[in-house]
């Protein structure tokens, strides 16, 4: 891990003015229907997986396209060290986000009457956080497949897939193409759930998938960008 | 002990097109940059002159061959810590403005911290940008200040290898004169530069050899040191008080070996095969008493480089 990465590419994602607007909606947007009804509780945010794309959107592809890369890698800088790097930087910016909207929600609900326990703010809070790293690793990883921000498009046609999948195999009645469906929005978007740690029925599988969808993914990213050829020359 | 650039037998092919179409980019290509040496690569587009300094960098991985820095390949960190680079698309991180961009690099680059501040001053004002310009984002650069943020980048803790692509192209005329002055303190402390450029008079002052390189294959390597041995075109220009006839300039030229092309009332062309030949064409003009007031190659030796017909392979 490179410091000086992970904060210039958070310096980055905090003054690119689409992000920051995509942020501010995607931040307080869910705190409305929190307000409406307190009822709810944290249903209305759900995971990270909208704070991962904002910071995480194009963080490889966009360094690719630009052509900073060059610059970059002509520093003592290890490739796999920059795409962990990326990683890491993408996955903080959306934990920070998610803990910072998970406070103004804790905030809103007790201003509304119907104030979360500690427990369950914590539980919260360390779904949105795991949901952040989560989420970020399969991105990074269609990011280091394609330029620019083709990882967004990429991730959209998965999900659709997953998403057909899903509704062919009910339709159909083969709930193994279901389950692919099921399994390809998982690897998409990792999550886990500490609650049922606390109630003392830790999921093993639920674990192991999350790390190895992690682990895959960055492996491969940098795999990927190890074979990357750097020269506008390969292109020209 | 530094051991300069060895490149042995380098060969890069692309694919390209639907049909994998192979473009042989570079033909097993061999040749030594010695430490302390300043080294020019000149050639016509495609030449495969990018991809050579891409293999340098080792941002290409070549087909065969190899390329080694100081006895290690050319994307061993050791390597990069010692290596500058200017790119000749200047794609930096324009968000940032110039402090900043300096900033990172020489954090990147793993330069002692407490330094930062005075090197990145002390890099600014190298290369000519007021501490207004270091405080400007990146994107509001002109094409020379991109130039000049540039090669203060490359030029961060003193790297031992400088690799400039067209380091001064779009730059105004202060800036050309400011880069050729910047190349020869690399050159006087010591550092090894590899210089690719279309400039070929910039080339032609700054570099200790030039490699000509064409269709992947370096045609020649001219040592800029050593007297020109090909025939070229030398045009005289005298005064007017002391105007010879075409009869006198012929003779002076048959005198000393040349062939007088064109004679005209202020000015002759000769043709002379190397540097005694006009040495000797001079001397006679002016013993005779004639006022010689200039005396220029029509071609420039680099110039020729391009006219001249090449074997592939043959300087290599």
């Amino acid at each position: 891990m490179n410091g000086t990465l992970i904060v210039a590419f958070l310096r980055h994602r905090m003054t690119t003015p689409i992000r920051l607007a995509f942020l501010i909606v995607a931040g307080f947007f869910p705190l409305l229907f929190i307000a409406a009804a307190p009822a709810m509780g944290f249903a209305p945010i759900a995971d990270s997986f909208q704070f991962a794309l904002i910071f995480g959107a194009g963080m490889i592809g966009q360094d690719v396209s630009s052509g900073v890369l060059q610059l970059l890698f002509a520093r003592p800088v290890r490739r796999d060290v920059y795409v962990i790097s990326r990683w890491l930087g993408a996955s903080i910016g959306a934990a920070a986000a998610a803990v910072f909207q998970v406070g103004l929600a804790t905030l809103i609900l007790s201003a509304r009457g119907a104030a979360p326990g500690a427990e369950a703010v914590a539980i919260t809070l360390a779904d949105h956080v795991a949901s952040a790293f989560g989420a970020t690793a399969p991105l990074l990883l269609l990011s280091a497949l394609v330029a620019g921000l083709g990882d967004i498009g990429l991730l959209f046609l998965l999900y659709t897939s997953a998403g057909i999948l899903q509704a062919a195999g009910g339709g159909l009645g083969h709930a193994f193409i279901s389950r692919i469906g099921v399994e390809l929005q998982g690897f998409l978007n990792p999550t886990l759930h500490f609650v049922l740690v606390l109630n003392g029925h830790p999921s093993w599988h639920h674990l192991i998938t999350y790390l190895s969808t992690v682990t895959i993914s960055i492996a491969l990213a940098i795999v990927l960008v190890n074979r990357k050829e750097l020269s506008y020359a390969s292109s020209s | 002990m530094s051991k300069g650039i060895v490149v042995e037998d380098l060969s890069k092919t692309y694919r390209r097109g639907l049909a994998g179409e192979q473009v042989r980019a570079l033909a097993g290509v061999s040749l030594t940059i010695a430490p302390g040496e300043a080294f020019g690569i000149i050639g016509p587009n495609g030449a495969g002159k990018t991809t050579f300094l891409g293999c340098l960098l080792g941002f290409l991985k070549p087909d065969s061959g190899r390329v080694t820095i100081d006895g290690h390949g050319p994307d061993d960190l050791a390597v990069r810590a010692m290596t500058g680079y200017l790119p000749e698309r200047l794609v930096m991180d324009r968000w940032m403005n110039g402090r900043d961009f300096l900033a990172y690099h020489h954090a990147l680059a793993k330069l002692p911290a407490e330094r930062r501040t005075s090197d990145v001053e002390a890099a600014l004002e190298r290369v000519g940008l007021d501490a207004d310009a270091g405080s400007r984002a990146i994107r509001r650069y002109s094409r020379g200040m991109l130039q000049r943020i540039g090669l203060a980048q490359a030029l961060l803790g003193e790297p031992r290898y400088v690799f400039l692509d067209e380091p001064a192209s779009g730059v105004d005329p202060a800036g050309v004169i400011l880069f050729r002055r910047l190349i020869g303190d690399l050159r006087q402390r010591g550092a090894t530069v590899v210089l690719n450029s279309h400039q070929l008079d910039q080339v032609e002052r700054v570099c200790d050899r030039v490699a000509y390189v064409s269709k992947g294959h370096v045609q020649a390597i001219e040592t800029m040191s050593a007297g020109a041995t090909a025939t070229r075109v030398l045009r005289v220009r005298w005064t007017a008080a002391t105007a010879p006839t075409p009869e006198q300039l012929g003779a002076h030229a048959a005198y000393s070996g040349a062939v007088l092309r064109e004679a005209g009332p202020s000015d002759a062309r000769f043709e002379a095969a190397d540097d005694a030949t006009s040495a000797r064409l001079l001397n006679s003009l002016v013993t005779a008493g004639i006022t010689v007031a200039e005396a220029t190659p029509e071609e420039s030796r680099l110039e020729r480089l391009f006219s001249e017909p090449r074997r592939p392979g043959a300087g290599a």
